[in-house]
């Protein structure tokens, strides 16, 4: 992924004001989505969002301004999102997110949105961990060795995940009923 | 190659990560069988839809409320150092003013103790303090501190 250049990300290490807001501009789209994907709501993605930003700004000390930034952003997004999981109790695998049926009727004009969220309602029904990954992939676009380093484990497994997460996803968006319905919109 | 694996190709695919020649395979695999056609174009369909849902709009208030939010924090950061420098400047001023006589004015590594205290009043004397040093002399008694007479009879000698 094309992420900042490494003398903005110097700038933001040392503090610099505009370095922040070129940060933010650059990653609010892909920490944004990540938020959707990994907790499943705009309201909770948006407070992950501030809180990624906010925290990244106030440990910006902890970041190597000689390594490339976008591992180091993204192990923090990724440790706050698995925070807010956690303190949510989040079971892996629970259906806790209501399921919205599309009226047969309105097949025709289901609207963007409304995709988006029953993508969103599939993703919550995967574990977390192949939630991640599918985030990292999809709206991070990392490859798979810098979801390896953001996430601390090997590319092979990175990849297992990729595959099981698709898998899981697939079965979930498209169970008995939905795909054909779907493949109508 | 059999089914299952060809799904593993499958899914590998359409993330991006089928290599050189598993493309081949997984396509003699797909002319072939009709179960593995439809399950690839349900895997291409969930693909597609995870694709299409990247957050392609974020809430339009976000940046600004980080950015207000970081300013707090950036004010607190900068607040914090403009009142710590001249407080630390000064601290070590005001050490440095009270040490200056034991490290600057003589060598004392080999100087007995009566020898240092001599050399600071000297020091305080040159400095304009000598005031306070008499205090010092007509304040100072060592049974303040539990000094036995004797002790301090010695010590006096």
């Amino acid at each position: 992924m094309k992420g900042i250049d490494q003398d903005s990300a110097k700038k933001f290490h040392d503090g610099d004001f505009e370095a922040l807001r070129n940060v933010i501009e650059r990653y609010q789209g892909s920490v944004f989505g990540i938020g959707l994907k990994l907790l499943g709501s705009v309201d909770d993605a948006k407070d992950f969002s501030q809180d990624v930003f906010l925290h990244a700004y106030e440990k910006r000390d902890r970041y190597d301004p000689e390594r490339p930034f976008e591992p180091w952003f993204f192990k923090l997004a990724m440790n706050l999102g698995r925070q807010k999981l956690r303190n949510r109790r989040e079971i892996p695998g629970s259906d806790n997110m209501p399921v919205e049926v599309i009226e047969e009727t309105a097949c025709k004009g289901v609207l963007e949105g409304e995709r988006k969220e029953r993508v969103r309602h599939a993703l919550t029904t995967l574990k977390p961990i192949y939630r991640e990954c599918l985030a990292l992939r999809f709206e991070a676009d990392l490859k798979l060795h810098e979801i390896a380093e953001v996430l601390g484990i090997s590319p092979e497994t990175v990849k297992t995940r990729l595959r099981r997460g698709l898998m899981a996803f697939k079965e979930s968006y498209t169970k008995a009923g939905d795909y054909s319905e779907l493949q109508k919109c | 190659m059999n089914c299952k694996n060809a799904e593993e190709l499958i899914a590998d695919r359409e993330l991006g990560l089928l290599e050189g020649g598993q493309v081949n395979e997984l396509e003699q695999h797909l002319s072939e069988c009709a179960d593995c056609r439809k399950l690839a174009d349900e895997y291409a369909f969930a693909a597609e839809a995870l694709k299409e849902s990247r957050a392609d709009t974020v809430p339009p208030a976000l940046a600004d409320e980080v950015l207000a939010k970081a300013g707090k924090i950036h004010g607190k950061q900068s607040k914090i150092f403009r009142l710590a420098v001249p407080a630390v400047a000064a601290a070590a001023v005001l050490l440095a003013v009270v040490l200056s006589p034991v490290f600057f004015s003589k060598d004392s590594s080999d100087m007995t103790t009566l020898q240092v205290l001599e050399a600071y009043a000297e020091d305080f004397e040159a400095i304009g303090m000598e005031d306070g040093i008499g205090d010092y002399d007509t304040g100072f008694r060592y049974e303040d501190f539990g000094v036995s007479d004797t002790l301090t009879t010695y010590i006096n000698q």
